[in-house]
């Protein structure tokens, strides 16, 4: 909380501004109905009309006043908030965009996203604006009633009888009703889910016949909400009158016992009139003072989520050196790595990839292909032994260093908001789009980039969805081209792909490799074809290393590998050469 | 149909409405009462003040208090009881439009859902429905209450000085054409707001999922710029908003201010002249006080009618939508389905433009299994969704043991003829409600055994909750192998004729497309099937192989015939096993 108002503090400006208006506003909506009385009293009763326009144009300048302050109140007030807004997004996106890899392990972008929106834009309606507000409020109620006191003690005490009352309702409805608000605003939230659902599974749902059930699904999610927008009516129902009758009685209270001072000599009538005004002016601050207390829990929880982001301390350093190219070799020397101690997924890797030479990784799922990827492009750094670059220790160089010329192609292509040209473009941002057609010309795939509805201008969001994942890759292949690194790591997705764009693909990987160091991720063990050597991983460690032929002939663990793959093809190519 | 203007628009609105005649005409009336109530106690405080402070009679006093907070009282009361009757209404009216746009949603043809976009519809089915209920039970209110209590107040105000009256109109006038225009200002600011806010939110999302690809590609720097433009943008557009807000929305507060300046000094006068009591003074302040609200949202209402016309249409839009595949009045079922397919000279578009399938003949004979091959694009799969009937055709005709599908029952269909997508939608629900997706009443036992010959038992039961797990989007991820072995259980279990499948290995590994592949011989076996496939493995399951290229079925024969011509899947079929002959 502390450091928070510290950042508030922080628009100077702008926060004067605000206490100059809320005091401004305030004076100014205190003088109005005194000068009223006044003038009743004062003015028109004795009949020194003369005098009149006087003292008018003074009741004229405080009505003038109150807007000129009330407005500049708001305007600040909610102005400091937005700016609160940018720079805590500003903040929390940098630390996010800075995060270590580690650091998305466990975690969901939903959640964090929802950090970034709503939890700044609560904190923003609570505890900038909100809190603002309120202090004004305080100031008004307290000016009003201070007002009051010195006009009329006895009267103020009798006044302040619908006080309890408003108190008690805004908390007791006004608590209920921002429950009822949610559960309204959650159920719009599964209606939409709802749709969204039969929307994204239209085909499914069409060929089960399940329409029906879909249908009284979404109506009864329907109907939720409609009771709930019920709740909501009745609640308010209560609130307005209510709060209403509770400021009726104050006025009532006054009349009653105010004229009977005045009848009594007392007190004037101006006094009565002008707290008949007074008291009109309570309803709105006490129901925003309880409103932002009922508020204070849920702001509280989300300072806390946010300042749990912004206190990350799991930051890719900008520190290391900087490299301008990679032409020797890559040596994993007696590297170990684990995620959790204890748990090592890497076990003592030596290896040593020449310059120029494209190497093959094999393994099954989990023996550590993909993180000895992560340990090369810096994701990770080895728990033990060291990998060395040009012979120089990889941690020494600075992370975009590495990534810079080590270009890294994974199996799952994200496509990004935009067509498909700007998402090639990603490799490199100020690439015209002629050079981005250049390279794909080179890789072989402008014939099937131009096949999209609209060619290099398709939208991507539309291209992802008539894309395989192994025809999606051919765009991040496109990207590191672009870049033209120095090494490139690969992690092939030819699994679900046709034969006739394997082709494609796998033309476009050995454009790529052309004259640089390749490492490939090999799940398609055909691709092994293509490469100098193969690695095979097996529980963390290296099993087998060398040429493709010298591996299938030691017929290890290799051997059988390739074997249970190709075998789907060879079983049916048997009782053909039989029968023919 | 078909006219959209805003009239009609409005009508057809409020139609909607008047079919609520009862509940329409007691909240009006309750509305009036409302409105009578509330804007007679200005009257009640003059005559205390009049007749009670200045006369010097402590019981008028007291009497007149009271009549007002009985006022109050009765104001209260149908306040609320109007507001519950018009939330009522309007509620139920858009649970009414929501459910008819839903169903047209549903009965569309998937070209419909093709076109559209998920974001689109659900904003119609919320915000735009919302819109339209929040006019039609807070707005509407508004518009009939503020109307009646500016009338009555004016009556009063008229018996107590002509002069203060008219000019009290005067502001009142100045105050709703104000807070119209600030309606019609402030609320598309705030549409802006909302889209540049989603766009942080996807920027954000985007780039938090890719984080990997942007670290890999060093896009930080490049990303934060971007977010930093559009954070820009959004605080921008919001101290716009602020400042019209702060200026605008404000301008009644100084109207009132000025015409009570104005008043308070003629009402000196007309004191002094006799044509105004002190309480009549007091009455007018306290009218325009009291009106300021009611007259603001006067004016919100009459700046909202525009948007809310623009959302129904959004939806009257969709409830219009003339479905493309319907079934017809006369449709029928048949005993005793034998499986029999023919396919006699059907050509389909998607755009009306490109023929993806152009005069397909095909016989399928009841129990037979056909694979068909072809390159990509070539209308394998648009050949199964038509004979699923998800898209509608015109030309030529689908038999089904002699029927054409489109007189068939679109339930008896389903029942009997099942699709399963190259990419199955997997519901957030549980994976034993997914597989049990085919057939509801399906007991537990068939849907393990189903599970197990599409080989995902065992990887359910490994799971923390096994059948009970929740998957899909907001649940455990599931790999495409993993979706498309639940899509074939579910497919399993509601034990189809006929069973249309669209690449089923696609994504999976291969033991376990070598294992599938030998379990979905034993499946097929009372079946009619057509299957089509990128892959040599499903080829072993064929009768009969269909080739087809551009929409066209090009060649057709068993696997030794068909390699023996040396045609398009001789060629096909040396691509596939290509990278083996190469050695």
């Amino acid at each position: 909380m502390k450091r928070f108002i510290s950042e508030i503090i922080a628009f100077k400006k702008l926060l004067l501004l605000t206490i100059i208006s809320i005091i401004g506003s305030t004076i100014a909506m205190l003088a109005a109905p005194y000068i009223l009385g006044l003038t009743i009293d004062k003015y028109i009763l004795p009949s020194r009309y003369s005098e009149l326009p006087f003292i008018v144009s003074i009741y004229l300048l405080c009505l003038i006043g109150q807007w000129g302050f009330h407005t500049l109140r708001r305007y600040s007030i909610e102005a400091l908030g937005q700016h609160v807004l940018y720079s805590l997004r500003e903040k929390i996106f940098n630390k996010l965009l800075s995060a270590k890899i580690s650091f998305y392990k466990d975690r969901q972008v939903g959640d964090l996203v929802s950090r970034l929106i709503n939890d700044t834009s609560t904190i923003n309606e609570v505890l900038v604006s909100g809190l603002l507000g309120v202090i004004g409020d305080v100031f008004s109620l307290i000016g009003i009633v201070v007002m009051m006191f010195i006009l009329s003690p006895s009267l103020t005490l009798v006044a302040m009888v619908g006080v309890p009352l408003m108190i008690f309702i805004a908390w007791f409805f006004g608590s209920r009703l921002r429950r009822a608000y949610k559960a309204v605003r959650e159920k719009i939230a599964s209606l939409s889910s709802v749709v969204s659902e039969n929307v994204s599974g239209i085909e499914t749902i069409k060929a089960f016949g399940r329409e029906d059930r879909v249908r009284s699904e979404f109506a009864m999610v329907s109907w939720e909400t409609v009771r709930m927008y019920m709740r909501v009516a009745v609640l308010m129902g209560f609130f307005w009158p209510l709060m209403n009758l509770a400021s009726t009685l104050s006025i009532v209270v006054v009349l009653i016992y105010g004229g009977y001072l005045s009848i009594t000599g007392v007190l004037s009538i101006g006094v009565v009139v002008a707290f008949i005004q007074y008291v009109n002016r309570f309803i709105r601050p006490i129901n925003n003072l309880i409103s932002l207390y009922d508020s204070l829990q849920s702001a509280l929880a989300s300072l806390d989520r946010i300042y749990e982001v912004l206190d990350v301390d799991e930051i890719e350093e900008e520190a290391g050196i900087e490299i301008n190219g990679i032409d020797g070799g890559i040596i994993f020397d007696h590297v170990w790595f684990e995620y959790e101690p204890g748990k090592p997924i890497l076990k003592d890797i030596n290896l040593e990839i020449k310059p120029g030479e494209t190497i093959a990784i094999v393994g099954r799922t989990g023996a550590g292909k993909t993180t000895l990827i992560n340990l090369l492009l810096r994701f990770y750094d080895p728990v033990k032994g060291r990998i060395l670059v040009d012979g120089v220790e990889l941690r020494e160089i600075k992370r975009s260093s590495v990534r810079k010329h080590i270009s890294y192609v994974p199996q799952e292509t994200y496509l990004f908001p935009g067509t498909v040209l700007d998402n090639i473009r990603v490799g490199k941002p100020d690439a015209s789009d002629e050079e981005v057609k250049r390279i794909c010309r080179i890789l072989g795939i402008e014939e099937f980039i131009e096949k999209l509805p609209k060619g290099y201008y398709t939208d991507a969001g539309e291209a992802g969805k008539r894309l395989s994942v192994g025809e999606k890759q051919l765009i991040a292949i496109a990207r590191a081209m672009l870049r033209s690194p120095d090494v490139v790591v690969l992690d092939e997705a030819l699994s679900s792909v046709d034969a006739k764009t394997e082709e494609i693909i796998r033309r476009a990987i050995k454009t790529l490799m052309k004259g640089r160091t390749g490492i490939i991720v090999a799940h398609r063990l055909t691709i092994t074809h293509d490469c100098d050597r193969v690695i095979v991983i097996d529980d963390g460690r290296i099993v087998e290393e060398g040429r493709l032929e010298a591996l299938l002939s030691r017929k290890g663990v290799f051997y059988k590998l390739y074997k249970s793959q190709i075998s789907g093809i060879e079983a049916l190519d048997k009782p053909v050469i039989q029968r023919s | 149909m078909g006219n959209y203007s805003g009239l009609s628009v409005f009508i057809r609105l409020m139609r909607y409405v008047f079919r609520k005649w009862y509940l329409l005409v007691s909240s009006i009336v309750f509305i009036v009462l409302m409105s009578f109530s509330s804007s007679i106690i200005p009257v009640f405080i003059r005559e205390a003040i009049d007749k009670g402070i200045l006369a010097g009679s402590w019981s008028t006093i007291v009497y007149y208090s009271f009549l007002t907070l009985l006022v109050t009282i009765i104001s209260g009361v149908s306040s609320f009881i109007a507001r519950y009757l018009t939330t009522k209404i309007s509620q139920e009216i858009v649970y009414r439009i929501r459910l008819e746009a839903f169903d047209s949603i549903q009965r569309q043809s998937l070209d419909f859902f093709d076109k559209v976009f998920t974001g689109q519809l659900i904003s119609r089915i919320t915000s735009d429905a919302e819109r339209i209920s929040g006019f039609l039970s807070w707005r509407f209110r508004m518009l009939i209450y503020s109307t009646l209590m500016i009338g009555f107040s004016l009556y009063y105000m008229l018996s107590m000085n002509m002069l203060l009256s008219i000019i009290s109109l005067i502001a009142m006038i100045f105050i709703v054409i104000f807070s119209t225009r600030y309606a019609m200002m402030i609320k598309p600011m705030y549409d802006k707001i909302r889209q540049q806010l989603g766009v942080l939110a996807s920027i954000a999302t985007n780039d938090l999922a890719g984080i990997k690809t942007i670290k890999s590609l060093v896009l930080e720097r490049h990303e934060y710029n971007r977010f930093l433009d559009e954070n820009n943008r959004f605080l921008d557009l919001n101290i716009k908003a602020t400042r019209i807000r702060a200026l605008y929305g404000n301008l009644g507060v100084l109207v009132i201010g000025l015409t009570m300046a104005t008043i308070l000094y003629l009402g000196g006068y007309a004191i002094a002249n006799g044509l105004l009591t002190i309480g009549g003074l007091t009455a007018f302040m306290s009218y325009m006080l009291m009106l300021m609200w009611p007259l603001n949202a006067l004016g919100y209402a009459v700046g909202d009618i525009q948007r809310t016309i623009a959302a129904a249409q959004r939806l009257f839009e969709i409830i219009d939508t003339k479905p493309g595949v319907y079934e017809k009045p006369d449709a029928k079922t048949l005993d005793d389905l034998r499986g029999e397919i023919i396919f006699r000279n059907v050509s389909f578009s998607y755009d009306g433009n490109r023929k993806v399938l152009d005069g397909i003949d095909l016989h399928v004979r009841p129990g037979e299994k056909i694979v068909i091959v072809g390159p990509p694009g070539s209308g394998k799969s648009t050949l199964l969704k038509l004979l699923a009937r998800l898209y509608e055709f015109n030309e030529g005709e689908i038999l089904i043991d002699g029927v054409d599908v489109r007189d068939l029952k679109l339930d008896f269909l389903r029942k009997n003829i099942v699709y399963v997508s190259q990419e199955p939608f997997i519901f957030n629900r549980s994976i034993k409600e997914n597989i049990a997706l085919g057939n509801p009443d399906v007991s537990f036992e068939e849907i393990v055994n189903a599970a197990k010959i599409a080989r995902i038992h065992d990887f359910i039961i490994q799971l923390p909750k096994g059948y009970d797990t929740i998957v899909g989007e907001r649940g455990v991820d599931l790999s495409g192998g993993q979706r498309q072995r639940i899509a074939l259980a579910r497919a399993l279990v509601s034990n189809p004729k006929i069973i249309l499948l669209d690449d089923p290995v696609s994504n999976l590994d291969a033991e376990t497309e070598k294992k599938l592949v030998s379990d979905l011989k034993e499946i097929l076996r009372d079946k009619t099937a057509l299957i089509v496939t990128q892959r040599l493995s499903l080829i072993s399951l064929a009768d009969r192989i269909v080739v087809m290229d551009r929409g066209r079925i090009v060649e057709e024969g068993t696997h030794e015939e068909l390699l023996a011509k040396r045609g398009l899947y001789y060629e096909l079929y040396r691509s596939m096993i290509g990278e083996k002959k190469r050695e």
